[in-house]
């Protein structure tokens, strides 16, 4: 196969890479540990960042004569974190994590498959797949004159858009050393039986919230266990396909941690009781308080941490450990004020009344910077209150300042009853009263018509669930299996999560790393799983809220329990 | 899963390239010969060209400036215009096809050639103006006359629609690299399917202002 003049072009330049390789080795041995450990850094650098080991971007050549450089030029940006790549507009970018790239191209059936024929990709796709492309494991040497030259260890070219890039030895050692540790080894929390996923509650949780969220998930952990073990009771039931991925799926074994005590405790019970069980991710939960211990957590020990529910998230991430369904306050405030900017009339005062703990500080001080960056003239009073005896007087004295076209925000604490049961029993005279979606639930027993009339929410969630056909799908699924929907958003959301997760766990082989889960997962939810609880559900590389708008709405006088929407869906 | 369609007023293959199609296909490796614009493709995806008529929907979106840009009237205007759609946190080809603008518009300066670049996203909702002016600052040296636009979701759709580019599973990672070249305001669009050289696009270019084939 090996065109033998290139042969001579690339001994030579295998000699010379040889002789610099040995030469840079012998220095980090006597440099002992620290150089190596730096030698990775810069590998890890060059491959995220697209930083050459001097510190200046990367140079490469892409499609014959398109230079691309730095962060476009990245490793990372076609093959991923995990080096197993992602496929993207009938580009296949194979994988290159270690264990694939340090030993020679076998074919594999198990691993062909599912791209063969579980993605729809256009023919040239699978003309692609068809060409195996087969060599001998790579070395540094080989490594460099690769991405260099473009031609592979087997000698043959790589694809034209994979970029040939200027690099130094010191380059091509330094990636090396960090591609030596691409997927190398199994993330923890998985074995050849199980894969141990955590589920997350926080005590201050009402059992009305807390108990359909465990049940939907025991429902769902069960059902998933029942089809694996009916699988594997009939070996060879298939000769097809079917019986050979089996094996490489794993029953799920879930545990819930009850989070207790202050929100700055949480990081540590969620570390004290991985070291005593690790897990492999943190799967859906429900928790009344910041993200952020948790999140915190899951960066550290680069742990999956998957569609939490919470009001909390950490806002403005990209990249990351954490994914949630939507920014959570922080939208609804970014919503609100695009919202405020947008309608007339120009001349509203906006008055915000916001608890003294994040639920209330979090989403007012974002409306605060929107609107005074959106219109710095806007006239606009925030007040803090720290108990209910504080906010009823606050009320009272906003209520005497409101005007006809005037705004008053409400932004309740961690318990929105107290600051939703004020605003019930004194509701100002005039003005236009918002309250998150979170007080939604909390205000089916207003019956003054005239406040009706005023009360407005920003809702982040889909209005009419019964548009997406997956709703009846999933709703049909639980009536089915005798589960009580009481609280239908929060099942859902929960249900979401959980098939999500069996959508990537399916595509992933028994290639359990963790970055790689997280990239599954962007990549399955541009598939049509929304049950309906959002408009729309979509990751996408390096996204990190799958929902990225809201309605605001207002109840509907007929039917208080329904929502009726008063602006289109709003993406701040 | 929709590919290669379009409206096929006049198809036109390119007889090379669709001959490395069918090396692909056949899965050999090595040279197919000299490509037809002077490079060495040795081994590529094929890249098909067809020329069609498309009528631009009446649909304002945002530019990376927050700067409301009416597409039919931006469309219609009396330079050579290129539109293409993308979205920022593409993994593959969207940077490498953005960072191609820049050279083909220097290439297509030396011939006194004029040309307006649309960049549309697929992913409007995570794409504000913001992070498409951050995208596009990405790209050295930034071209002339680069308008990113997002907008809202259903126009996006529209505008993919009236292209022939609209995936309805509403995958974005199944996006294909279309590139829509209109030579002069009214004609019809040369729609180029496939990924290209910065210099062979830029023929591409000269060749559809130069000739009357898509009058």
């Amino acid at each position: 196969m090996r065109n033998m003049s290139n042969c001579r072009v690339e001994s030579m330049a295998l000699f010379f890479a040889l002789t610099f390789f040995l030469f840079l080795s012998a220095t980090s041995v006597l440099a002992g540990e620290t150089e190596s450990d730096s030698t990775f850094a810069l590998g890890k650098r060059l491959y995220h960042e697209g930083i050459a080991v001097d510190g200046t971007p990367v140079k490469a050549t892409s499609q014959y004569d398109i230079n691309v450089s730095g962060k476009s030029a990245a490793c990372v940006k076609c093959h991923r974190p995990s080096g197993f790549g992602a496929s993207e507009g009938g580009y296949y970018v194979p994988p290159i994590t270690a264990p694939l790239l340090f030993a020679p191209r076998q074919l594999d059936r198990t691993r062909l498959f599912p791209d063969m024929f579980q993605q729809v990709q256009p023919p040239t796709f699978s003309a692609r797949l068809h060409q195996p492309h087969m060599r001998p494991a790579y070395t540094t040497e080989s490594l460099s004159v690769t991405l260099r030259t473009g031609r592979d260890a087997g000698g043959q070219e790589l694809a034209a858009i994979m970029p040939r890039y200027e690099l130094t030895e010191e380059d091509v050692v330094a990636l090396t050393a960090y591609l030596k540790t691409l997927s190398s080894e199994l993330s923890p929390g998985v074995d050849d039986r199980g894969i141990h996923f955590v589920m997350v509650m926080s005590d201050n949780v009402p059992a009305s919230d807390r108990d359909p969220v465990l049940q939907t998930m025991r429902m769902f952990v069960d059902w998933h266990n029942r089809h694996l073990r009916n699988d594997r009771a009939r070996p060879n039931f298939s000769p097809f396909h079917r019986s050979q991925f089996v094996p490489l799926e794993r029953y799920w074994e879930f545990s819930v941690l009850t989070l207790t005590g202050e929100n700055e405790t949480w990081q540590k019970q969620v570390e004290d009781f991985y070291q005593a069980n690790p897990f492999f991710a943190i799967v859906s939960g429900l928790v009344r308080g910041s993200w952020s211990p948790i999140s915190e957590f899951c960066d550290r020990h680069n742990v999956p941490c998957l569609l939490p529910i919470t009001d909390l998230p950490v806002a403005g991430v990209e990249k990351g450990y954490s994914v949630y369904f939507s920014e959570g306050l922080t939208l609804e405030a970014k919503v609100l004020a695009d919202y405020v900017l947008n309608t007339p009339p120009t001349s509203r005062r906006i008055f915000q009344l916001a608890a003294d703990d994040p639920f209330g500080q979090i989403p007012s001080h974002m409306l605060r910077d929107r609107l005074t960056a959106g219109r710095p003239d806007i006239s606009h009073d925030v007040k803090v209150y720290h108990d209910i005896a504080k906010l009823s007087l606050m009320m009272a004295d906003v209520s005497r300042q409101l005007a006809k076209d005037d705004v008053l925000v409400i932004w309740p604490g961690a318990d929105a009853s107290f600051a939703v049961n004020t605003v019930m029993q004194q509701p100002p005279s005039t003005g236009l009263i918002v309250l998150p979606s979170r007080a939604i639930s909390l205000t089916s027993t207003v019956q003054d018509k005239d406040f009706l009339d005023r009360l407005r929410f920003v809702e982040p969630h889909e209005i009419t669930v019964t548009k997406h056909p997956r709703s009846f799908v999933v709703r049909a699924w639980m009536r089915t299996r005798g589960l009580d929907i009481s609280k239908p958003t929060l099942q859902f959301e929960t249900f979401y999560a959980l098939s999500l997760l069996e959508a990537a766990l399916m595509n992933m082989r028994e290639d359990y790393y963790r970055d790689y889960l997280i990239e599954r997962i962007e990549r399955e939810s541009e598939k049509d799983l929304n049950p309906g609880i959002y408009p729309r559900l979509a990751l996408g590389p390096t996204q990190r809220f799958a929902s990225k708008g809201a309605f605001i709405v207002r109840l509907d006088p007929a039917q208080p329990s329904r929502l009726i929407a008063v602006s289109d869906w709003i993406v701040p | 899963m929709r590919l290669f369609m379009g409206t096929k007023k006049k198809v036109l293959q390119w007889g090379v390239l669709s001959l490395m199609g069918v090396g692909i296909v056949v899965g050999g490796s090595g040279a197919y010969g000299k490509g037809l614009l002077g490079h060495n493709h040795e081994i590529d995806l094929p890249i098909k060209r067809t020329v069609a008529h498309y009528d631009v929907p009446v649909v304002t979106l945002l530019d990376q400036e927050r700067r409301k840009i009416h597409l039919d009237q931006a469309l219609a205007d009396p330079n050579p215009v290129l539109v293409e759609f993308f979205f920022t946190t593409c993994t593959t080809f969207c940077d490498i096809r953005s960072a191609r603008l820049a050279s083909v518009q220097e290439e297509l300066g030396e011939a006194n050639i004029p040309i307006s670049f649309f960049s549309i996203s697929v992913d409007p909702e995570f794409d504000t103006p913001e992070r498409l002016l951050a995208y596009s600052t990405r790209m050295q040296p930034v071209p002339d006359n680069w308008a990113l636009l997002t907008g809202p979701i259903s126009d996006i759709h529209q505008v993919e629609s009236s292209f022939k580019a609209r995936n309805y599973s509403s995958d974005k990672m199944l996006h294909q690299p279309l590139t829509f070249i209109r030579a002069r305001p009214g004609q019809d669009w040369i729609r180029l399917e496939g990924m290209m050289s910065s210099h062979d696009l830029a023929q591409q270019i000269q060749i559809a202002v130069l000739s009357n084939e898509t009058q």
